[in-house]
């Protein structure tokens, strides 16, 4: 396996995925450079999740061909825990609760596996209290079960959490403004835009983010935008795209 | 209903010693007892008039112990009772908890914890007794079944006639985490009288895989992610020990480290 550092960031071959027999995707391709935000819009049901699961490697969905590559290197056959290692991040849409797991406990365990080349352990408290305090949550939020009994809004502002402590390089955000008002969709976008920004080493990162809605794509500001259907991209355009769906929907994107 | 049980008490718990702590009316106690010994004990914890008082019983035996116990739990007048009981170690263990809410306005909340491992056989019979009106129960017990293990859960509610405005609550919980463990469930509720308030149910699961696609995504190992949610499981039942010496003791007999505050 070798690694080519002049490769672009993130990279889709001709993805095909079947789920249960069943395929759902359809020759996805796709290319993410260093610094971009991309975006995939698209319709309920045309396999945006199941792409968003397949690039963090669940197992439940079994790739039939292509290849997902990060920095040039195939990480198709890898487990989820080593795409997280190697800096891939998956913010989920529905984050499961584990009770009697704290958030806590869960947050220096994951960050003892993904940056204790960079952090030690004694160094992981400063880091969380601060990225707490950006978030607006506060510290007993820290003693609670991990997102058992959370509002969509706290899931996905620990969801964003996570992204902030983990500092991945490719991160894939799926529907991360379903579910929140409009204080914590801001909150959110802001920090999730302040994280892509070239002061703070965004033009290293890249960004896959799924939505239905332009609104948060208001905050973190795409480079370029996709339409989903029918298990691949059907079009392809930049930040003005999103406007035109949100304004005609997608009929007139053809198979959409 | 054929009711599974390991030993029958009554034989072996005869000329058991019996060890007894309360909190005087009025007051707030705390009691932890732990027993390593191999013979049968009886426990009671006693919370009299309007007291509260939190007990933890800790059945820590060795690997050939064989042996019942009994813990009696009585709350009186307005009294509150929150007791935590858990099998550790033994070949083959039973706990009979019978809880008595004796007077109007007593509480008693209980949590167990059977964590079985090896060929372990860990039985709970529990009974909760409401006799008069106005009275609180809640019990929930955990079980965890790995390797070859067997845990029994035997638990009934009794609300006698005329104990109006009862509540009276029951659950447990299972993960097994073996194909060869096993484990058996038997809730029941016995209601005679009506203007009650009373659940039960009994769940019994294996990991979760969305739980461990979730670990992994944060770059947790298959190991790591099994430890964390059994021991996420086992929490629920002990994170509640507000003493800090008995959660320490507890968390150590168990193998767990104890959490740091942020």
């Amino acid at each position: 396996m070798t690694t080519k550092t002049d490769a672009p960031l993130f990279q889709i071959q001709d993805l095909h995925v079947s789920v249960e027999g069943k395929q759902v995707l359809k020759g996805v391709n796709l290319t993410i450079n260093k610094g971009e935000v991309h975006a995939i819009m698209g319709r309920n049901g045309t396999g945006k999740t199941t792409l968003s699961y397949t690039l963090m490697g669940h197992p439940k969905y079994e790739v039939t061909a292509g290849k997902i590559l990060l920095d040039g290197e195939d990480i198709t056959s890898l487990p989820p825990e080593e795409r997280a290692r190697k800096r891939l991040f998956l913010a989920f849409q529905y984050p499961v609760a584990i009770p009697g797991v704290s958030v806590a406990s869960f947050l220096r365990a994951s960050m003892k596996s993904v940056r204790s080349a960079e952090l030690q352990p004694s160094q992981f408290r400063a880091v969380i209290k601060e990225e707490l305090k950006k978030l607006n949550v506060p510290e007993a939020f820290m003693t609670r079960s991990l997102n058992e009994g959370f509002s969509g809004g706290e899931k996905k502002r620990l969801e964003t959490l996570q992204l902030r402590l983990l500092q991945p390089k490719m991160a894939i955000l799926d529907e991360t403004d379903s579910g929140l008002d409009i204080d914590a969709l801001r909150v959110v976008s802001e920090n999730l835009e302040n994280y892509r920004s070239p002061e703070n080493g965004g033009g290293e990162r890249g960004m896959l983010v799924i939505t239905h809605y332009q609104r948060m794509l208001n905050y973190v500001k795409p480079d370029v935008v996709h339409v989903f259907g029918s298990g691949k991209i059907l079009l392809t355009g930049g930040a003005d795209l999103a406007l035109k769906l949100e304004d005609k929907g997608y009929d007139w994107v053809e198979g959409a | 209903m054929k009711i599974p049980a390991l030993f029958k008490n009554n034989d072996l718990l005869a000329s058991a010693p019996k060890k007894e702590f309360s909190s005087e009316a009025g007051s707030s106690a705390s009691h932890f007892f732990e027993w390593s010994d191999h013979a049968a004990i009886e426990v009671v914890f006693h919370a009299k008039k309007d007291s509260t008082l939190e007990c933890v019983f800790l059945q820590n035996l060795d690997a050939k112990a064989e042996l019942p116990a009994r813990v009696q739990l009585i709350a009186d007048r307005g009294a509150t009772i929150r007791c935590t009981i858990i099998h550790q170690g033994a070949s083959k263990s039973q706990i009979s908890f019978d809880s008595r809410c004796a007077e109007e306005g007593a509480s008693i909340q209980i949590q167990a914890l059977a964590n079985s491992r090896l060929n372990q056989k860990h039985a709970f019979i529990a009974n909760a007794v409401h006799p008069v009106p106005h009275t609180h129960s809640d019990l929930k017990v955990w079980c965890v079944a790995n390797d070859e293990a067997q845990t029994i859960f035997n638990g009934t509610v009794t609300i006698e006639k005329g104990a109006h405005h009862t509540q009276a609550f029951q659950k447990n919980k299972n993960l097994i985490l073996s194909e060869k463990a096993t484990i058996d469930s038997i809730p029941q509720l016995f209601i005679f009288n009506d203007d009650v308030k009373c659940a039960h149910g009994s769940s019994t699961s294996t990991l979760d895989p969305d739980q461990y696609i979730y670990l992994q995504s944060r770059g947790i190992g298959l190991a790591d992610a099994e430890a964390m949610i059994t021991r996420g499981f086992i929490e629920n039942a002990i994170h509640w020990i507000e003493n800090e010496a008995t959660s320490a003791r507890v968390h150590a007999v168990l193998g767990l480290n104890q959490e740091e505050a942020l």
